[in-house]
């Protein structure tokens, strides 16, 4: 205890000495944190946008195999079940008919209006009254998305209804393609508009699952798919397991960044990167504690023989010197979250809007990021150790500094 | 092969023409539908333009009008072996597009891109080149075999007596569910009407002049103008319009080489 006091108090009076190497533990935790807040904010916006894209964090395909033979109703309630015993508990469920790129029509949807029309990417019949709220949290430029409670409403993203010159209000036409491939027309109000990154939004529509299913002329309470939304995305991985273990090999769940391979490559690359950085960042910062301990010890020769002198055990000014880097790493690591949180702050208050290749880092117009509490808190840790191990050389060295000679230096 | 590129001016005479001899007329309408054979007329109506017993080729110009975005032109040669169900179209005009082709063999049909010298799988109800033409319309026609009548009535339109019938597809596989067709008396098909499955109704398309080529008939211009795509002018709805003319018709026997992929890759070499 004493020696806690007594590097405490150290500490606190000779900040000076102190100031440069905890900049160093600083700056680099300020980096560190930054980064990762970026790359969690990244991973964020992806998982948030893929969960409304696909319908949930965890997706389970049933794609053409339900209609050979078995009932969807059938097909439907054993996936169902499947989540309950699974055990997990979904911030929602989706049930969902995609229409575009071979999920069920070969061919794309395409919307129409006044002379215009626009070649849908995909076009999404969902369930509103289980949807409205991962739906809801969309940018909307104009409407109401409550208004979806009518079946007939659509959902269309703002460079839709710029191409199409459609306005909230407006009745636009939504052509299809039948299973064998008749065209099927569709008119549909326009309940609001929305705006979204370009590969989850320019041409997605979302609409009426029935509607969908009938112009489609399947089964009116067929899906292509059932999605679990999760409070955590983080916790899809483990999900998307836990499901398919319920489901037995039927159906596989899968998280939705599997279906996303060149974006989960991009993230997972990012992770490697802020982890890479974390690495040499830690090693700049232990090399550099090591080198200005060592300064440190030096200058503190007589102080360290005077302390010896006076009847401290060997033992206590190895403890003295490590507790002192403990306090750095601490002191440090603390300052550089706060100088990040306010940065990454200010940064975010900065309207970005329409910056070529940024939107998808954007939320609304602003860059997002996240301070993922249990990872930022081990790099804390980690910070912390490294300087606490960078300072063990020349504490080791400081313990063995004999009393005479120290006190004879000048 | 060289043609006289087809220019808007001559276009929208052409389609002055087609509109003026085809506007509808109720006069002397009301025939007896009871006495009609039908199904008959279809299959007439397919014979007439289709040719089982011998190859067809013949070169085909396009002219499209987009409103608001001008015109554009291109040509291509149509072969087509109608027995065995098979056609290829080969893009000659314009340069950009040259080599570009369609095979149609059986129920596939594959579109060439010179340019990767790939094939790939296409649908033969997606647009033509994205004009308004489809795929499909270049085969043979199967108006009997796919559709039922539901209704009829008889109607002038503009010099021709016409029977004009309700057709429902008999399956969900043909392109446009429901149509609406206007056969003249000497059972060519003078006009049609294309309706999506809900009954919006999404193209015209007029043949007003056909040319007999050997027993058959070959449409000398076809136009067709799409219901839903266009452009606002000056307050009025302008609907996009491609016509094609059907120049070089021959009945002559292709080589069966010619509806191979290969033969589309050295043509388009």
């Amino acid at each position: 205890m004493m020696t806690v006091q007594m590097a405490f108090r150290n500490f606190t009076r000779n900040s000076r000495r102190f100031f440069l190497l905890g900049l160093a533990v600083c700056a680099g935790f300020f980096f560190v944190c930054c980064i990762q807040g970026l790359v969690a904010g990244l991973s964020y916006q992806i998982n948030e946008r893929g969960s409304r894209y696909y319908g949930g964090h965890v997706v389970i395909s049933l794609g053409r195999e339900v209609r050979d033979g078995v009932p969807i109703s059938a097909e439907d309630r054993f996936i169902s079940e499947a989540i309950t015993r699974s055990g997990v508990r979904p911030a929602a469920i989706s049930h969902r008919t995609h229409l575009g790129s071979g999920v069920l029509s070969t061919a794309e949807g395409s919307a129409f209006f006044n002379g215009e029309s626009v070649k849908m990417r995909r076009v999404i019949g969902l369930d509103w009254a289980a949807e409205a709220r991962p739906i809801g949290r969309l940018q909307f430029e104009s409407g109401n998305p409550r208004d979806m409670s009518d079946p007939r409403g659509v959902l269309i993203s703002e460079v839709t209804a710029q191409r199409l010159g459609a306005r909230v209000g407006d009745q636009i036409i939504l052509q299809v393609n039948r299973e064998a491939g008749a065209i099927n027309t569709i008119p549909l109000w326009v309940k609001a508009i929305f705006r979204e990154v370009s590969i989850f939004g320019y041409f997605t529509l979302y609409m009426d699952r029935g509607v969908l299913n009938q112009a489609v002329g399947v089964d009116p309470g067929y899906s292509t798919s059932i999605g679990v939304y999760l409070d955590d995305y983080r916790a899809a991985d483990g999900t998307a397991a836990r499901i398919s273990r319920a489901l037995d090999g039927r159906f596989a769940a899968e998280p939705i960044l599997h279906s996303m391979g060149e974006i989960n490559t991009l993230l997972r690359a990012l992770t490697i990167v802020s982890y890479g950085i974390l690495a040499l960042l830690s090693l700049v910062i232990a090399v550099g504690i090591l080198n200005l301990y060592r300064v440190i010890i030096y200058e503190r020769t007589r102080e360290i023989g005077t302390m010896r002198a006076i009847g401290l055990q060997r033992r206590q000014v190895r403890n003295l010197i490590l507790c002192e880097a403990l306090l750095l790493g601490v002191c440090g690591t603390a300052a550089g979250f706060l100088l990040s949180f306010l940065g990454l702050t200010a940064v975010s208050l900065i309207p970005l809007s329409g910056t070529a290749g940024l939107d998808i880092f954007l939320d609304r117009g602003h860059l997002h990021w996240v301070m993922n509490i249990d990872i930022i808190g081990v790099d804390a840790l980690l910070i912390i150790l490294v300087t606490v191990a960078g300072a063990l050389s020349p504490a080791r060295a400081a313990q063995m500094i004999e009393p005479v000679v120290a006190l004879r230096a000048e | 092969m060289s043609f006289p590129p087809r220019t808007s001016a001559f276009g929208l005479f052409l389609f002055s023409c087609a509109i003026a001899t085809m506007t509808p007329s109720f006069a002397g309408a009301q025939a007896s539908a009871g006495t009609q054979d039908f199904t008959k007329m279809l299959k007439q109506a397919d014979a007439l333009v289709t040719f089982g017993g011998s190859d067809f080729s013949g070169v085909y110009s396009f002219v499209q009008e987009s409103p608001g975005q001008g015109t554009s032109t291109k040509q291509a040669m149509v072969f087509r072996r109608d027995k065995e169900n098979t056609y290829l179209i080969v893009i000659v005009k314009p340069e950009e597009d040259k080599g570009k082709g369609y095979l149609k063999s059986g129920n596939n049909l594959w579109f060439y891109d010179p340019v990767s010298r790939r094939f790939t799988f296409t649908n033969a109800k997606d647009r033509f080149q994205n004009m308004n033409a489809r795929n499909s319309d270049f085969t043979r026609s199967n108006l009997a075999g796919d559709y039922s009548v539901v209704a009829s009535i008889r109607q002038k339109l503009g010099r021709f007596d016409c029977w004009v019938l309700d057709l429902e597809a008999k399956t969900d596989d043909v392109g446009f569910p429901k149509m609406k067709i206007w056969i003249s008396d000497d059972g060519l098909v003078r006009k049609t009407e294309d309706y999506s499955f809900s009954g919006q109704h999404l193209r015209t398309s007029a043949f007003p002049v056909y040319q007999r080529v050997g027993d058959r008939y070959v449409p000398d211009t076809v136009v067709i103008l799409d219901e839903l795509r266009g452009a606002m002018i000056n307050g009025t709805f302008v609907k996009e319009r491609t016509t094609y003319t059907i120049a070089r018709p021959s009945l002559q026997r292709l080589p069966d080489a010619t509806f191979t992929k290969a033969w589309l890759e050295n043509l388009s070499e």
